[in-house]
């Protein structure tokens, strides 16, 4: 069986693709065989599991693509269930735009603040162009650091609704256990009582992301 | 308040997809002479295979 391949894009900088990224894969990980795709020459990714400890490895193991991404993930997709790929901030290179072309569906996390919203228009242009070539990619948008109490995170359901993809249900909530897990070299999985609220939130995506 | 902002929200997307560039409304005769899409004309970059960067 193929493995699905989800791209986590956004050229913003910023917005938690990386984070997005790495629970999303360990979260993945616990349902069928994951790999995660470093197409960010940042190499966030790969740094971040390079801090897990030989006690505490990070769950999924991180490959660097810098060039013929198409090719490495239809190569790589006989051998996994799920592909995550960490796209880089940009969209001047074709990077994201390649992975997108061969994915099954994109997530595009945005932060609560009209910044993002605003430079997230131009990536909605770029996957209605992707789509031509792929049309079965879907894309979503995510609610990223999302914080309940704040009147701006609260009124981000009204944007969204102008913009011609769907935004997810799930959302992350805006929580010191992400930055300490990256510091960890970890996921929120492996916080313990600490990541517990994180844990259930991304469960609570991979279950939307799985069925719809 | 929070629907006042939604509205503000809202209406500055709204503004930033109207300065977005016009998107090829050219007739199939021409679009089948255009530029392949940016995703099929990814830069080319140093010829560096995938690599295995974690674990090592």
């Amino acid at each position: 069986m193929l493995a699905q391949v989800f791209s986590v894009a956004n050229q913003k900088g910023g917005t938690g693709k990386t984070t997005l990224s790495m629970n999303l894969a360990a979260g993945l990980s616990r349902r069928g065989r994951t790999l995660i795709i470093d197409a960010d020459p940042q190499g966030s990714a790969g740094q971040w599991a390079g801090l897990s400890t030989d006690e505490r490895p990070f769950p999924v193991s991180v490959i660097s693509v810098a060039s013929n991404l198409a090719r490495e993930v239809s190569r790589m997709r006989q051998d996994y269930q799920y592909l995550v790929i960490d796209c880089p901030p940009t969209l001047e290179t074709g990077v994201a735009q390649s992975a997108m072309t061969i994915s099954d569906k994109v997530f595009i996390p945005i932060l609560p603040s009209p910044v993002d919203l605003w430079a997230s228009v131009r990536l909605a242009d770029a996957i209605d162009q992707v789509k031509t070539g792929n049309s079965r990619l879907q894309a979503y948008i995510l609610i990223n650091q999302l914080e309940l109490r704040s009147a701006m995170s609260r009124s981000m359901s009204q944007a969204l609704a102008e913009f011609d993809m769907p935004a997810l249900q799930s959302c992350l909530r805006r929580r010191a256990v992400y930055r300490n897990s990256a510091l960890e070299g970890l996921s929120v999985y492996c916080m313990g009582k600490r990541g517990e609220s994180a844990v259930q939130e991304v469960e609570f995506l991979i279950e939307e992301i799985l069925t719809s | 308040m929070t629907k006042e902002l939604g509205s503000k929200l809202a209406n500055s997307v709204r503004q930033a997809k109207a300065k977005q560039p016009q998107k090829n409304t050219t007739d199939t005769q021409q679009v089948s002479e255009a530029p392949l899409p940016r995703a099929e004309t990814e830069l080319p970059l140093p010829p560096l295979p995938a690599r295995r960067v974690w674990p090592d």
